[in-house]
């Protein structure tokens, strides 16, 4: 009787090894792969810490160019009509740098932005040659001295070519084995602004 | 389990909005920030003494532009950002865009002076300096003796005003507020601002321009109250769920 105990208990035991062995092993590879998407995961979001804040520059340089359009717009409105086609064109600058902040809509709100200080320049030109703001010594002085000053802060290419220089090399990385890894947890592509010309961006300036 | 999640990320989203809508704003630097720098010495020195005679406490603060923001938005959060109490009232001049407006704490509105008070001082005595003679240092003395009276006269009380703003003497029960009639809806034409209208967020009758507020949360669009809020409704709708269930 005791016998027949003993051996209807030792496959048991040997069936209960094998198994332990598997959820181990099963647990380990588990652990693994986590590691490995973890800390592809946590490597290339610190390396998109960098293009973020190259961003968060170019944000600061077109909120600046949004700005200074609204205040150019609301001296030139005093002398010239509202369909002015120099206001028009700067209008237009501001509506697409203003339109929703989607990274989608990034590249055509920097395009904007580096077109706003020509159009700007264009438009103190002409409301320096009018006579009416001549003969206004405070709208004088904002054409003539701060608003160009404004203008020329904020036309700079700088903010644009971090960015970009900065969302190319992280998002050529990105396409790396480690990146492929980190993508699968949600890291994502930074947007680009690959169609923005340098000679447009020479032509801000 | 997915409706925490759910609940987590709209949380994220909700705070992550509040944070990208944050200004920042200048130093406060006394009671006079003449950023436009279109005001006198001495009509710093005479705010400051008006300021230690009157219960209530002005600031004043002066900008060329305000670079789209909307005067009263920017008055009141400014008005917040500084902290400033319930005696306190901001008067903000915006040169280039030729438009003003005043926040004041909790108060001075409900006892001292009135919305309409105040759009009345600002018909009567700021106006006519600010707009058509560009005398922002008579504007703002004027302005100023006048609500200064305003508040002491709601007090019952008068406010020694000799010396101030070049004037001889103002009492609060001589001070009478004039044009009680006018409604801070007729101010919008006199701004003289072409560009009012121009755009969508604009309006020629934009009461901004002239009223007073004290809803610092005007413009966040979000607020630790609102959160809480929207966490109750939906503990309570969920928890309604899993018991029927």
């Amino acid at each position: 009787m005791s016998e027949n105990t003993s051996s209807a208990e030792k496959p048991l035991v040997k069936e209960k090894k094998t198994l332990d062995y598997r959820i181990a092993l099963a647990i380990m590879i588990v652990m693994i792969v986590c590691a490995l998407l973890n800390g592809a995961s946590k490597a290339w979001k610190k390396n998109r810490s960098s293009v973020d804040a190259a961003y968060v520059v170019l944000e600061e340089n077109l909120q600046q160019r949004v700005e200074t359009a609204y205040n150019l717009l609301t001296v030139a409105g005093r002398y010239l009509a509202s369909d002015d086609s120099l206001i028009a064109a700067v209008k237009s600058d501001l509506k697409t740098m203003e339109s929703a902040g989607a990274s989608a809509d990034m590249e055509t709100r920097v395009k904007a932005g580096y077109s706003f200080p020509t159009d700007a320049q264009s438009l103190l030109k002409a409301l320096s040659g009018n006579q009416a703001v001549q003969n206004d010594s405070r709208d004088k002085m904002y054409v003539e001295l701060m608003l160009p000053q404004a203008v020329e802060q904020c036309s700079g290419t700088a903010a644009m070519e971090s960015y970009r220089s900065a969302s190319q090399s992280y998002n050529d990385g990105l396409r790396s084995f480690s990146g492929f890894l980190a993508r699968l947890t949600g890291v994502s592509f930074a947007p680009t602004l690959e169609t923005v010309s340098s000679s447009q961006s020479a032509a801000a300036e | 389990m997915k409706r925490i999640i759910a609940l987590m990320i709209m949380l994220i989203i909700a705070l992550s909005l509040t944070s990208a809508s944050a200004v920042v704003y200048p130093e406060k630097r006394g009671a006079v920030n003449d950023d436009a720098a279109v005001l006198s010495e001495s009509t710093a020195r005479d705010v400051e003494l008006l300021n230690e005679r009157s219960k209530v406490h002005f600031t004043v603060v002066t900008r060329h532009f305000l670079g789209g923001a909307e005067a009263q938005s920017y008055c009141s959060d400014l008005f917040a950002a500084w902290n400033l109490s319930d005696q306190d009232v901001l008067l903000l001049l915006v040169i280039g865009e030729e438009k003003y407006a005043a926040a004041m704490g909790g108060e001075v509105a409900n006892k001292l002076i009135s919305g309409e008070q105040l759009n009345s001082l600002f018909s009567s005595k700021l106006r006519q300096p600010f707009i058509q003679e560009r005398d922002y240092d008579k504007a703002v003395g004027e302005f100023l003796l006048a609500a200064g009276a305003q508040a002491a006269r709601a007090q019952g009380t008068s406010l020694n005003t000799a010396g101030l703003f070049g004037t001889s003497e103002v009492s609060g029960t001589s001070q009478q507020s004039s044009s009680s009639g006018n409604s801070w809806y007729n101010f919008g034409s006199w701004t003289g601002n072409l560009w009012n209208g121009f755009f969508s967020s604009e309006d020629l009758n934009d009461p901004d321009t002239t009223s007073y507020s004290f809803d610092y949360d005007h413009d966040s669009g979000f607020s630790p109250g609102k959160l809480i809020l929207i966490v109750a409704v939906l503990f309570i709708i969920l928890r309604n769920r899993r018991r029927r269930k």
